[in-house]
């Protein structure tokens, strides 16, 4: 029975902590323009994310190792510090997005300024990573996360032409208003926010954090298997509804309200209280996640103590690396930036990144002298090789494709 | 714990140190994170090369950065280091009690070890310990306890100094290993054989119980791309296509024994070694 | 210094490229593209009139809260000044596309002062200026869409 529930409830979390800032705003947005015409990538996405957070979680379970000290191990200093530079903009990115996607959805909630909100969100994300334990962190804003179900439930009440939508995702065509430069360059950003590098940085250090071991290769199994595909319903109800409510009329998305607002439309003020719950949970979560990353990353190349498993004070250098990165993203944010321009830049550079960590876990996830008997079967390397070759390919397209389309305009 | 016994190149208990030991984490008896080893320290003792000590800190790491800035961190290091001429720290190779995907210590050296973190022990005492809150989870010990011990056991070692800091000095006999790696092979004519990617060392510790870690044979390639992953260490290694990719890149990797190494020239960087014994990787 | 010097060069032809490419620029233009600027910007505002609609239909059906509802239409209200810069900011090409300038600038006025109208009406919860901004924004979203239409 316990057991039971520990697998159900790791099931909730990854569905509820499945979408952040940047799958909500991607999929907004790509709903709107395109319809469910890109649902494939979504698809694709969450296939991917899956083979590489098993690989990963499976990694660090067996081995005890996260992800920075497996990169560090097979690239050398080196490279390992390129590839280090490279993920922890492209991580504090997405951190500060996040961040100020918590502002976004306090504003919707009050109407006041997200400008006055974000040091107030910087300070409480700062508490959250200094004093919470990670259990708690997770399942919390795991769960609360869920609320974003009523994206799907909003979705039913708009009453759509399924079997449109249906046509739509089965049979993709690029729209005729738009361009096939611009179909991919949105390919490649919705990869991007479905497989953000930050989610393995955390996932396996997650891992490690809460002690796995090879016994816990099933309920790990369960929450990628099932929770993540779960997830990625969610991408799509988003998307959906977005289309539903948005693309006859030729309206684009471009904030985090306009894609909230089908869900009130369809479901009234208690749906748009859920969805709000959604918001901020999602994105508090998220921010969580990625600061911790950040510091995981930074400590686990350098060798540093890191993890909220030990007391703070025997882990002075990592606690000190999260209070930075919060100081660093609050203080972007308060140059008065976009947050949603940040959102949309982070997951086509997270597509760019993807291959740095992407490949050292397919490398590790084989070594039989560490895996023994959990290294890569045929089905992970087949999809493990199939997804080197997507993500290799994105990453070489995403910075052409954001300069000929002028970032999707 | 990886499943050692179904391991086909464990039998040999042949470690690869670039492989499996180099940029490892390092980890003390409780499980502590202790920090990288960022350099093997390697000595002739007896007419046989042995690893003698891990080295571990910003010193021994700078020497493996790139230009200025190996230079700067190792300027910034020994500025900020307390003592006058600081030397790298060396964990001696007696006090690793196992080599796996971490390399672990004993609490001897672990202990040592912590007191070296100047980073981690002046933020801890000046930064996070100032912070509200700045005690660990459950436990009820008051927020400078943690402090009062650690700067206990500096004053301590202060004190009591030299021989706990002696005790993690570099060996006057001892070279990194960085400093080899990279090297031309030379055969006694002349030909190049390749780069040094890495050393085969046998022994070490085994069951928590050190022995010593002699290297084996050197292995040289005409390309360092990859030269980490492991591929040629083990043959068997997926996924298919990577492999074959790696395996068609270091086709002309070679491996001398240890004994046909007739010289070390520091100027030109280059070793030289006898080639009757010469083989790929994977040839027996 | 050669590598400086190219260096240097080939900085000032990514930046460039950037400028250009990021539209920060004003290049020269034709009838066409500036037919073509136009369509963007009705376009654009009419993406923005017809969402504010949604918003404003629906916070009369009580479906939004005040807050939700006002912030929707601040961020709609604050999206239109841009719209309008960028295009007004592009002289007309020939003396023939003054009247379109002058279409265009006229219809982005009017979007800009019924967002502005809806926002204030929604801030103070005065349905029945609702009632009238929604009738607004409804024909001027169709206004600039047959705009639009009748350019391309």
């Amino acid at each position: 029975m316990k057991k039971f529930f520990a697998i159900a409830l790791g099931i909730l979390t990854a569905i509820g902590g499945f979408v952040d800032i940047g799958d909500l705003v991607t999929n907004g947005l790509v709903g709107a323009r395109f319809g469910l015409s890109l649902g494939w990538v979504v698809v694709l996405g969450v296939v991917g994310i899956c083979v590489f957070a098993e690989m990963s979680g499976r990694v660090a379970a067996v081995s005890g190792r996260g992800t920075f000290d497996l990169i560090r191990e097979r690239l050398g200093p080196r490279v390992g510090l390129t590839n280090l530079v490279a993920s922890m903009a492209v991580t504090l990115l997405t951190f500060t997005a996040e961040i100020g996607g918590i502002a976004l959805a306090l504003q919707l909630a009050t109407n006041v300024n997200p400008y006055l909100w974000i040091p107030v969100v910087g300070a409480a994300v700062w508490i959250v990573l200094w004093r919470v334990k990670f259990s708690v962190v997770e399942n919390v804003f795991g769960l609360a996360g869920l609320a974003l179900i009523v994206f799907a439930v909003a979705l039913w009440q708009l009453g759509p032409d399924w079997s449109d939508l249906w046509r739509q995702a089965s049979r993709p065509l690029v729209p005729h208003d738009e361009s096939h430069t611009t179909y991919f360059y949105y390919a490649v950003a919705l990869f991007g926010a479905a497989m953000t590098p930050y989610e393995v940085f955390f996932f396996s250090s997650g891992g490690v954090e809460e002690h796995w071991t090879a016994k816990d290769l099933g309920v790990m199994r369960a929450n990628v298997f099932v929770g993540f595909p779960l997830g990625g319903i969610l991408s799509f109800a988003i998307a959906g509804s977005a289309a539903v409510v948005f693309q006859s009329q030729g309206i684009q998305v471009d904030t985090l309200g306009q894609i909230g607002l089908p869900v009130g439309m369809a479901m009234g003020q208690l749906g748009l209280a859920l969805v709000l719950l959604g918001f901020f949970a999602a994105t508090f979560g998220a921010a969580c996640e990625t600061g911790l990353s950040v510091g995981y990353s930074i400590s686990q190349y350098l060798g540093w103590q890191w993890g909220k498993y030990v007391e703070p004070l025997r882990a002075a250098r990592f606690h000190t690396v999260l209070l930075l990165s919060t100081i660093v993203g609050v203080g972007t944010l308060l140059t008065t930036v976009d947050p949603i321009m940040l959102t949309e830049y982070s997951v086509v550079f997270s597509a760019v990144a993807l291959p740095l960590t992407y490949f050292p876990i397919l490398v590790v996830a084989n070594d039989r002298t560490y895996m023994g008997r959990h290294a890569n079967g045929r089905l992970a390397n087949t999809l493990g090789t199939f997804y080197l070759v997507v993500v290799g390919v994105a990453a070489v397209a995403a910075i052409p494709l954001m300069i000929i389309t002028r970032a999707g305009q | 714990m990886p499943d050692r016994a179904n391991d086909p190149t464990d039998a040999l208990r042949r470690v690869d140190l670039v492989l499996r030991v180099h940029d490892h984490q390092i980890v003390g008896p409780e499980g502590e994170l202790l920090g990288n080893v960022d350099d093997v320290e390697l000595a002739e003792v007896d007419g046989r090369w042995l690893v003698t000590g891990l080295m571990v800190g910003p010193a021994a790491l700078s020497q493996r950065l790139p230009g200025k800035l190996g230079t700067w961190t190792h300027a910034v290091w020994s500025r900020l280091h307390p003592d006058r001429e600081p030397t790298p720290v060396v964990v001696p190779m007696e006090h690793v009690t196992d080599i796996g995907s971490a390399v672990a210590l004993d609490e001897w050296a672990a202990r040592r070890l912590a007191r070296t973190l100047g980073l981690e022990l002046w933020l801890r005492e000046f930064v996070v310990s100032r912070i509200p809150g700045a005690k660990g989870g459950s436990s009820d010990e008051r927020p400078g306890d943690l402090v009062e011990s650690a700067s206990s056991e500096a004053t301590e070692a202060a004190e009591g100094g030299s021989e706990s800091e002696a005790a993690l000095r570099p060996r006057p006999d001892g070279r990194p290993v960085s400093g080899l790696l990279g090297r031309t092979g030379l055969s006694p004519d002349g030909e190049r054989l390749g780069r040094l990617r890495d050393l085969w060392a046998l022994g070490g510790p085994r069951d928590g119980h050190p022995e010593p870690l002699r290297v084996t044979h050197l292995e040289f390639t005409s390309h360092r791309l990859g030269a980490e992953l492991g591929y040629s260490a083990d043959d068997r290694q997926g996924p298919a296509l990577v492999r074959a990719f790696f395996r068609w890149l270091h086709r002309n990797d070679r491996v001398v024994p240890i004994s046909a190494l007739t010289g070390i020239d520091d100027t030109g960087r280059t070793v030289t070694v006898e080639t009757t014994h010469m083989r790929h990787p994977f040839d027996q | 210094m050669r590598s400086t010097g190219a260096r240097a060069r080939l900085a000032a032809f990514v930046a460039a490229g950037v400028l250009v490419s990021g539209g920060c620029v004003a290049p020269a233009l034709d009838t066409g593209a500036y037919r073509q600027n136009a369509v963007a910007a009705l376009e654009s505002a009419r993406s923005e009139a017809r969402s504010a609609a949604l918003a404003v239909e629906a916070r009369l059906g009580d479906r939004l809260t005040q807050q939700y509802a006002t912030t929707l239409l601040t961020d709609h209200d604050e999206a239109l000044g841009p719209i309008e810069d960028s295009f007004g900011n592009v002289d007309p090409p020939a003396a023939d596309d003054d009247h379109l300038r002058d279409q265009v600038m006229g219809l982005l006025g009017d979007t800009s002062d019924a967002l502005s109208t809806a926002r204030l009406s929604v801030r103070r919860d005065d349905r029945d200026a609702l009632r009238d901004d929604l009738k607004e924004l409804r024909q001027l979203g169709d206004q600039l869409d047959e705009a639009a239409e009748a350019l391309k």
